[in-house]
């Protein structure tokens, strides 16, 4: 089979099939897309729901610190105790500050200097009490000028997270709402020691405020406490989730064992989601689970595409085969031709041998009418053969392989003669159709000619004018040597052609007029002409000329002798 | 506190270490018995210099009674914390599996146990449940596998959260934390973790870290058991892991009080300076010191440093009141004791020194040297080895002159403790030189630094001695 045949059929297999799957892709995709939109929502809605609980739990834990508070009195030394109690026994609880309205740190009392341990620890607290929220001092009582100062030489104000300082009540508010907030806390994030320390601050009716740093490994303890544990997969869509600290490191996780190939530091979370304050310098993230590859919804995808695919390959299979039979038909067809060409050749041969022997057995006879009317009979069989045998050569040539030209049987021949020999060869047959022959013959000189191929192009050229111009009365035959090419035109007076259809015209069974009215033929006379000349190293044009048609052959005949020789 | 045979020059340790279990039998004399346990507080100078202000010790001694059999034990509530990080694979992952099998074999059916996984994640393998299901439990821990980085904070905050979870006043609560490496994932310092411990103390949770190996970080490790109020035992063979696994669960299987408070009221006039070896709570004139449990015959100490003002002589003065109250671990019960400790003043040096109470005056020794001991520790770090090795010398010559002085006033009782110590500090002194073994030694060290402020219970097992020192071996 021809490969842009193949060709032809792949495009028609691939194309539509390439078009389906990469429809078929972009639903799989937008559908994945659609799930992951879900998961992430899901995946949210997960990490809210922690948030809450940790926000509940810290609601929980300062409601219990309150009611310590509650029973704390500035005024009363002794209830400090309370603090003191709460200190030891409560394990979210690092220390408890109570400040006077004065600003100054009233409880715990400073510990014996030799201690320097806790020393270091008092005056840490005092630095964390300078750093208390500003709504704490606007209280009736201007600070004292000491905690000014105390709080200016600390850099604490930088310390104190944004989300704070947007819940500090402004400045020109009165101090009188400070009585109500007395339920809930101010909270303090302060940095310190490893990071985040979160203090909550109660103002007090006489003006001071009671303040409790959290035991920041205890709720960070908490904190992770709160995560859910590694799920089953019914229950959560998240595979994995961390809290994550101030530097995106991840402190605490968990990720479903097996699933997760890197660690989670490097992967991109799905979600990611800040806390609430005061643990706003931390976040969750978290990945889902693998989209469950979803094998009906594939299947639905790929099924169709399959059957198409199949279908088309049969299809294109059907095609392929049967053109390869049909070719193969038109093929052995030919080749038939071909051989039944060849054997007509034979008795052709014997036919003229014959027919010529007879002529010459005529001439032996004494001349008598009948004898003169046999020798008529003879030369029509004479000629006859030759055109059935011009028919053959020319057939021959058609169905000869293309890609593979057989050499012409170059014979050294005095041009001149030889080509007056074969015009006068057609006069009969001209004169019979009334055609007049008009000849200006100027090659001349030896050349090395195939003179079958120059009979087969005359013979057709001249036929194909008989056939189809019959009606211009002329046929006018030209020829001249031209750089060791022989160049023959045969030209007449007829319907003439355009450039177009000169084009056409020398494909095989191309007829301009293909009607029933048309002169019978085959339609490859022009083009056995042409194969004829290309054979011979040469081609035959149409030339256009005013009137009429006018074809012309160009041989390579070369290299030329001179006239004359061959005679010595 | 486990020592290496390896370690020649620390070989003759082992004679008098072997001898430190006891000390653990010894109850204290003219205690208060009540309940569970015997309280006994006594000054180390009964009698003081009139005349002068000056600085004397008081030490407060718990003594747990025994446990008669299995059945009478509190339950236990415990969470196995195993580090699966890449660094356990191979035998310590297998021998981890080894000891919690057995451990977990050796529980009640009453008892609850949790095993938490930690490596990058943390994962709870096993969340807190009775030990009933006991095949299901040994079925997951034989799954164990180790890979990943350590995540140590977490790893204890999930265990506590699951002791947590049926944490009870008559159990006894306790997370085991099992590790042969550095925490790098989350807070990961040893002041983080101490502060986690402290604060899983006053729930009543105590912590214990088992060190394997020579990668972990023993600062880390044994800060977290000393403010968890557990034991610090340092591993470095993991063939010796089920051992010490066993160890810390015949702790565990015999607390007999718990949830104490001990509170000091000092009297007006005298001022609590510190209690030695304890991060104690002082607060003005009260003294607030940190006890989770007391284990069965375990005598359980305090030292505590005053500063009493001048009297004249023949006077007499009332130092403190100590007031405990705990949890009968066996009953089931609150319980609680009262002592009140005095002094008098003489102006006759002969009779203070007759009067002095040696047992009292080598326990204050014995502390106040493994105070030194730490200080020790960090000169090392420092690379002031000469310094280092100087105040190891200092305790071993302050600690040789008191156990001379108990021998020859017959104070048997203190003597295995003396001795221990004496040649832990001689020992050290010439241990610290040795850079190559720096790293072993020093987590020998802060075994047996764990070991003398917390007073652990746990019998070490000792390797065979390969010196005896001759100087240490005497008893007239």
């Amino acid at each position: 089979m021809p490969t842009r045949l193949l060709l032809a059929l792949i495009v028609i297999l691939v194309t539509p099939l390439g078009l389906i799957g990469w429809l078929s892709l972009r639903s799989v995709g937008q559908r994945e897309q659609l799930v992951r939109e879900q998961q992430t929502l899901l995946a949210e809605r997960e990490l809210n729901d922690i948030d809450d609980a940790i926000q509940l739990w810290l609601g929980q834990v300062t409601a219990s610190l309150g009611r310590v508070v509650d029973n704390v009195s500035m005024e009363q030394p002794e209830t400090f105790q309370l603090l003191t109690r709460s200190r030891r026994s409560d394990p979210l609880v690092r220390d408890w500050v109570a400040i006077n309205s004065q600003g100054d740190l009233i409880y715990p009392t400073a510990p014996a200097l030799s201690d320097r341990r806790r020393v270091a620890h008092h005056e840490s607290l005092i630095e964390m009490a300078e750093s208390r929220p500003d709504a704490l001092r606007l209280l009736p009582s201007e600070p004292t000028p000491s905690a000014e100062s105390g709080s200016a030489k600390v850099p604490m104000a930088q310390s104190i997270s944004s989300s704070l300082k947007s819940r500090v009540v402004p400045r020109s508010s009165s101090a009188t709402p400070l009585a109500t907030t007395q339920a809930t806390p101010m909270q303090q994030t302060w940095f310190r020691d490893q990071g985040l320390q979160i203090v909550l601050w109660w103002p007090t009716s006489s003006g001071g405020s009671l303040g409790v740093l959290l035991e920041r490994s205890a709720w960070l303890a908490r904190l992770m406490d709160r995560l859910p544990d590694v799920p089953s997969r019914q229950q959560s869509v998240l595979n994995t989730i961390s809290v994550r600290d101030s530097e995106n490191k991840s402190v605490f996780g968990w990720s479903v064992r097996g699933r997760l190939s890197p660690s989670m530091d490097a992967a991109m979370p799905l979600v990611s989601l800040r806390l609430k304050p005061p643990f706003s310098a931390w976040h969750l993230s978290a990945n889902a689970i693998d989209i469950p590859s979803n094998l009906a919804a594939t299947l639905a995808v790929i099924a169709p595409l399959a059957t198409i695919g199949l279908v088309l390959l049969a299809l294109s299979v059907y095609v392929a085969t049967s053109l390869r039979r049909q070719m193969r038909l038109a093929q052995s067809r030919v080749t038939f031709a071909g051989q039944v060409s060849h054997e007509l050749r034979t008795p052709l041969t014997n036919i003229r041998l014959y027919s010529e022997l007879a002529h010459q057995d005529l001439e032996q006879l004494e001349t008598l009418d009948q004898c003169e009317r046999l020798r008529k009979r003879l030369r029509v069989i004479d000629q006859e053969s030759e055109r059935l045998s011009r028919l053959v050569s020319g057939v021959l040539e058609v169905i000869r392989d293309q890609s593979r030209p057989r050499p012409p049987r170059k014979t050294e021949e005095d041009i001149g003669p030889l080509v007056s020999r074969i015009v006068v060869g057609f006069r009969e047959v001209l004169e019979e159709k009334q055609i007049d022959l008009r000849t200006r013959l100027e090659a001349e000189g030896i050349g090395h000619v195939d003179v079958e191929l120059l009979e087969v192009i005359l013979g057709n050229l001249i036929s194909n004018l008989i056939k189809y111009a019959a009606v211009g009365r002329l046929c006018l035959i030209e020829s001249s040597m031209r750089d060791q090419r022989l160049v023959v035109s045969v030209e007449d007076a007829g319907p003439g052609m355009t450039a177009k259809q000169a084009q056409r015209v020398f494909k095989p069974f191309i007829r301009l007029n293909d009607s029933i009215e048309a002169p019978s033929g085959t339609g490859i006379g022009l083009t056995i002409a042409q194969r004829a000349a290309k054979r011979h190293g040469g081609d035959v044009r149409w030339v256009k000329v005013p009137r009429g048609t006018r074809f012309e052959v160009s041989l390579d005949v070369g290299p030329l002798g001179r006239p004359g020789q061959e005679g010595n | 506190m486990l020592l290496n045979h390896g370690n020649s020059h620390l070989g003759p340790m082992a004679r008098c270490a072997a001898l430190c279990g006891a000390i653990l039998a010894v109850a204290g004399t003219g205690g208060l018995q009540a309940g569970s346990l015997t309280l006994d507080v006594s000054p180390s100078h009964p009698v003081l210099l009139s005349g002068q202000k000056q600085t004397t010790y008081v030490r407060i001694s718990l003594t747990g009674s025994e446990i008669e059999s299995d059945e009478e034990r509190p339950p236990l509530n415990v969470a196995v914390v195993i580090d699966t990080s890449g660094s356990m694979s191979g035998d310590k992952i297998v021998q981890a599996r080894k000891a919690a099998i057995e451990a977990v074999k050796r529980l009640r059916s009453d008892d609850i146990v949790s095993v938490v996984l930690y490596d990058s994640d943390v994962e709870v393998l096993v969340p807190a449940t009775k030990a009933t299901d006991r095949d299901s439990i040994l079925a997951k821990i034989q799954s164990i596998q180790a890979n990943g980085s350590t995540a140590l904070f977490a790893g204890v905050s999930k265990g506590a959260a699951e002791v947590r979870k049926f944490i009870g006043e008559e159990s006894v609560n306790r997370v085991i934390l099992l590790s042969d490496g550095r925490a790098n994932r989350g807070p990961s310092t040893p002041s983080e973790l101490a502060r986690l411990g402290a604060s899983l103390v006053k729930e009543g949770i105590s912590v214990s870290t088992l060190g394997l190996g020579l990668g972990y970080n023993e600062d880390l490790m044994s800060d977290l058991a000393l403010a968890g109020s557990g034991n610090h035992l340092f591993i470095e063979e993991a063939d010796d892991l089920v051992a010490m696994f066993n160890a810390e669960f015949n702790d565990l299987m015999s607390v007999v009080a718990g949830d104490f408070e001990i509170n000091v009221r000092v009297a007006k006039g005298v001022r609590p300076v510190r209690v030695l070896g304890t991060d104690a709570d002082i607060d003005g004139q009260n003294v607030f010191v940190p006890l989770t449990q007391l284990y069965s015959r375990q005598q359980r100490y305090f030292v505590m440093e005053l500063e009493v003002p001048s009297r004249d002589d023949n006077e007499s003065m009332k130092l403190a009141d100590v007031d405990i109250a705990y949890v009968n671990k066996i009953t089931n019960q609150s319980e609680s004791a009262r002592s009140t400790v005095s002094v008098q003043f003489s102006s006759d040096e002969d009779k203070i020194a007759q009067n002095r109470n040696l047992e009292v005056i080598a326990y204050c020794t014995v502390q106040i040297a493994n105070e030194r001991n730490r200080r020790a520790t960090l000169l090392r770090d420092a690379g002031k080895v000469e310094e280092a090795k100087k105040l190891l010398l200092i305790n071993q010559s302050s600690l040789s002159t008191v156990r001379r002085q108990c021998i020859a006033a017959g104070v048997d009782s203190v003597l295995p403790e003396l001795n221990f110590n004496c040649t832990l500090n001689e020992q050290q002194a010439v241990g610290l030189e040795d850079d190559s073994k720096w790293s072993s030694n020093r987590k020998l060290m802060r075994a047996a630094q764990n070991y003398n402020q917390v007073q652990q219970r746990s019998a070490p097992k000792l390797k065979v001695p390969d010196l005896v020192l001759p100087s240490l071996d005497s008893k007239p």
